[in-house]
């Protein structure tokens, strides 16, 4: 299909981008089913260069008559638009590692399945007294990606998610499982935990502000972590050459610097074991794997060709489909574990919290990435090396420098989902000193 | 569109299913965005299919499909169906649908410029006509400006004979400008954040706000800022602008009044409400100064949550939700309402697209205007801090603990504006805050601000919607709470 839009553009420069998705998901609450859906669509991205000039079209319409409109769509935008930097040539050919995230156990798992997990899921909760929210999402999509110089990847892959939230007498506790094969999740084992931090919350106590001793869990590190990927005041993605260029983001003056503890180290690594993402990014560019700080120093940038060529380096592999203000962006982030457990983190803390989750994190202050957002599902209290009892949900405002150059502790990197922002990272457990917390719940 | 939805309901009545709602949408956009003087988005899209609701034995099920062929409407009429059918336990089994009247009805939301017929060169040559003069102020360093506009025509039809079809048009423009020294950066935006004001318009939303004309001065705040000092630590009266009310009302009041997540529906991602079903009617939510309703009935007044009729075939309607302060209503869905035993929905359900299920969601969710005008509230405060444009939102799961930041700032001493602040925040409790309302500006201050960005549900479905309001004053309030540290 590729090929034939290819021939149906009037453009000699033209890139073909096919996205295909099914999507299935069935939500539950008050243990019962609340919605159930499907989605199937192929979506067909047009971008045409002419004369310097950019220009994109998309449909899901695929007749032939549709498919022509639609690239002259794209040539109709590039005649009138701006010289634009990052139109350069495509790319030709290139080669691809292959990536092996389509499992058919999760294209097998159908809605009938899905309901028969969440009738188990729900008659444990029941028999632990508790009421259970979630959500069972089964994700296939594939794309293709083609040029008129002879470029084509294609990629596909399955991906299953379960998410629940448990709730005994109004104390809550949520687990989140993410994986390319739905059989590696256990939704038994996501109840129990679910179940468990809702039990330990019961009892809870209002903590005051100021500057706490905190373990977080993966999730909550992927929250953190998260909300330095993209600038939404900038339209900029920090860790990109593009935001450099512009002398937007936190890299501005910063590249080669120490800014984080030396104890961390963040990659970005689509083919990575706990990853494997699209070998390619959104101009059909090898993905590389880029080491973005390293032992706290900022090292290196993801660029696309237009950034890349700007700083004389070559492309990372690491842009969005274009035209897009980001540029590149690191979709695959590894943040280098260590040797600690969660029960030694715990039981090396005198007085700390424990922390399973952060919620609605904002940038207040992107310069010195000051950061605000609340704990949900599980904060509790640490005295002498034990959880002793639930904490009231408290709201954080911490600088993100601050937090990453206090690290004494990490534990071992897992696969991490978050439904808020969509991200999967890989990413440990980590214990933090000193981190801000302004005031517990008003309540 | 027509033909495709007839198909759809045929094949369910022959599948004997006991309800069906068919949607066919086609969604026709364009997004233009320039970051100083290169284009960064330059799009145009569309997107067209058909999306499924049946309810078999009690429970439902939703497909969706770009493939409109007759087998592949075949397909998703089947698919929703075993989705129905497999839904094991589901909540629906003993509640009905709230009844809603039969309706046969077009609707075509009236506009006097054709966005899509307004060339690109025009729009782009706009664009930079902006940007050229925010980066013509001394310490601007880069500048934002983006335009985006959208056609939905959609075709509802359902077992009970409902037939309807409407046309709606959403446009939005705006930009930001951003000053940098080197150790500091400081944004300022017109009309408002998130990339502007947005509105169920044509083109003439552009032609109508005074976009070249602002950039200079918005440019010159944008740099001021970064020697303005940051806002203190301390408690005092606040007063919000327009467009800063606007997401107060939402963030705080809007989606703790959708009654599935009220009804714990939202529980494992967006969260709950403090709003339980118990204070319906009795709560005395705010300060009596504070009336809220909700509207999407189309008017002159434009909001970009505006329809005739909702994602369920639901007549839109004004519905008070807060009256003289006292909680009155919610924002319902025919089942959502049968739950609580109201006996209409208020017409809150829609879909951001052919490809998702309607769910409740905020429409044209409005306050009424009080007296005076700004500059008499301002004189009218001894100890206060003005607060305007949104740059940052952050609320707790239960819609009660919030923290907001906004753009700029300045103080306000025995009753005159004085220094510039920095980096405001103000935090709060939901109805202590709104109890702490004690004036609301005048109708000639009164604004209907469009947001486009409004997420819920999942797979998440992001919307435009519209909060009608004017500048207020809150008493005693913690602000600069980000630096108590």
């Amino acid at each position: 299909m590729v090929n034939k839009v290819l021939k149906l553009s009037p453009a000699r420069s033209t890139e073909v981008i096919l996205k295909y998705g099914d999507i299935q998901l069935t939500r539950f609450a008050n243990n019962a089913i609340t919605q159930s859906v499907a989605e199937n669509n192929l979506r067909v991205a047009i971008r045409v260069l002419h004369q310097g000039k950019m220009g994109r079209a998309e449909t899901n319409k695929t007749d032939p008559d549709s498919l022509t409109n639609c690239c002259e769509q794209a040539l109709h935008l590039a005649k009138f638009s701006s010289p634009d930097p990052q139109s350069l040539p495509l790319p030709g050919r290139q080669n691809y590692e292959v990536s092996h995230s389509f499992f058919d156990s999760t294209q097998a798992c159908n809605a009938a399945m899905r309901a028969r997990q969440i009738s188990d899921m729900a008659a444990r909760a029941k028999s632990q007294s508790a009421t259970l929210a979630g959500a069972h999402k089964i994700s296939l999509s594939s794309t293709s990606i083609g040029n008129s110089q002879g470029l084509f990847a294609y990629n596909k892959s399955s991906e299953a998610t379960i998410s629940v939230t448990a709730n005994r007498n109004g104390a809550t506790g949520a687990s989140h499982a993410n994986a390319n094969n739905v059989q590696q999740i256990q939704p038994e084992a996501l109840v129990d935990s679910a179940i468990h931090k809702a039990l330990l919350s019961e009892k809870t106590i209002a903590m005051p502000s100021g500057d706490y001793t905190v373990i977080l869990e993966p999730l909550a590190v992927l929250n953190l972590l998260s909300s330095m990927v993209i600038d939404y005041i900038s339209h900029v993605c920090p860790f990109s050459g593009t935001a450099l260029q512009n002398k937007l983001g936190f890299a501005v003056g910063r590249l080669g610097k120490q800014i984080f503890s030396q104890n961390l180290t963040i990659d970005d690594d689509a083919y990575h074991p706990l990853h494997q993402g699209a070998p390619f990014d959104g101009e059909g560019m090898p993905r590389m794997p880029v080491i973005l700080i390293y032992q706290g120093i900022l090292t290196q940038l993801v660029h696309s060709r237009a950034s890349a060529l700007h700083f004389g380096e070559q492309s990372t592999g690491h842009a969005l489909e274009l035209p897009n203000p980001y540029g590149a962006v690191p979709l695959h982030l590894v943040m280098h574990g260590g040797n600690s457990t969660l029960d030694e983190m715990i039981a090396k803390t005198k007085k700390g919290l424990y922390i399973t989750r952060f919620w609605y994190n904002r940038m207040v202050d992107p310069t010195h990435l000051l950061l605000t957002g609340m704990t949900r599902d599980g904060t509790f209290m640490i005295e002498d090396g034990k959880i002793v009892c639930g904490v009231k949900n408290m709201r954080f405002n911490e600088s993100l420098f601050s937090t990453f150059q206090h690290i004494t502790e990490l534990g071992e990197s897992v696969r991490t989902y978050d439904e808020e922002s969509g991200r999967i990272m890989v990413v440990p457990p980590i214990r933090v000193e000193g981190f801000h917390f302004s005031g517990p719940a008003l309540r | 569109m027509k033909d495709v939805a007839e198909l759809a309901i045929g094949m369910g009545e022959t599948r004997g299913v006991a309800g069906m709602e068919v949607r066919v949408i086609e969604l026709e956009s364009e997004e233009v965005e320039l970051r100083d003087y290169v284009p960064t988005t330059l799009n145009s899209s569309e997107s067209f299919g058909i999306g499924i609701k049946v309810y078999r034995n009690g429970g439902w099920g939703f497909a969706s499909t770009s493939d409109l062929s007759q087998a592949g409407i075949e397909k998703t009429v089947k698919r929703a169906i075993e989705i129905a059918d497999a839904n094991i336990n589901p909540y629906l089994k003993d509640i009905p649908l709230v009844d809603e009247p039969v309706h046969v009805d077009s609707w075509s939301l009236p506009i006097h410029y054709d966005p899509f017929l307004v060339s690109v060169e025009d729009k782009l040559a706009l664009l930079d006509e902006i940007n050229r003069a925010c980066l013509g102020v001394r310490g601007i360093g880069a500048a934002l400006s983006s335009m985006s506009f959208q056609r939905r025509k959609q075709y509802f039809a359902n077992l009970a004979g409902s037939r309807i079809e409407q046309i709606s048009y959403l446009s939005g423009v705006g930009y930001v400008a951003i000053a940098s020294d080197g150790n500091d950066r400081q944004v300022r935006s017109f009309p408002n954040a998130f990339g502007g004001q947005y509105a169920a318009m044509g083109y003439e939303l552009v032609y109508g706000l005074p976009l070249v004309e602002q950039a200079e001065q918005i440019a010159e705040e944008a740099v001021a800022l970064l020697n303005a000092p940051d806002c203190p630590s301390r408690q005092c009266d606040i007063l919000l602008d327009g467009s800063q009310m606007a997401l107060q009302l939402h963030e705080t009041f809007g989606h703790s009044v959708e009654l599935d997540r009220v009804l714990g529906f939202e529980a494992n991602f967006a969260g709950t409400s403090v709003l339980t079903t118990d204070k319906k009617g009795s709560l005395q939510f705010s300060s009596d100064v504070v009336n809220i309703y909700t509207d999407a009935r189309p008017s002159r007044l434009s909001g970009a949550g505006t329809y005739a009729y909702d994602d369920e075939g639901v007549e839109a309607q004004r519905a008070d939700l807060v009256t003289n302060g006292v909680f009155v209503d919610y924002l319902s869905s025919r089942d959502t309402a049968a739950m609580i035993g109201a006996t209409r929905s208020n017409g809150s359900v829609r879909a951001s697209g052919w490809n998702r299920v309607p769910l409740i969601r905020q429409s044209n969710l409005c306050m009424e205007p009080g007296e005076g005008d700004l500059e008499e509230l301002i004189a009218d405060t001894k100890d206060g801090i003005l607060m305007k444009t949104n740059k940052s939102w952050s609320i707790d799961d239960t819609r009660e603990n919030f923290q907001f930041g906004t753009e700029i700032a300045w103080e306000i001493k025995n009753g005159k504006r004085t220094r510039m602040l920095k980096n405001p925040t103000y935090s709060g409790l939901t109805s202590a805050f709104w109890h702490a309302c004690d004036a609301v500006c005048g109708v000639d201050e009164w604004v209907i601000w469009g947001i486009p960005n409004c997420g819920k549900g999942q797979p998440e479905q992001i919307l435009a919607i519209s909060h009608g309001v004017s500048p207020a004053r809150f008493r005693k309030i913690d602000v600069g709470v980000n630096r108590a540290k």
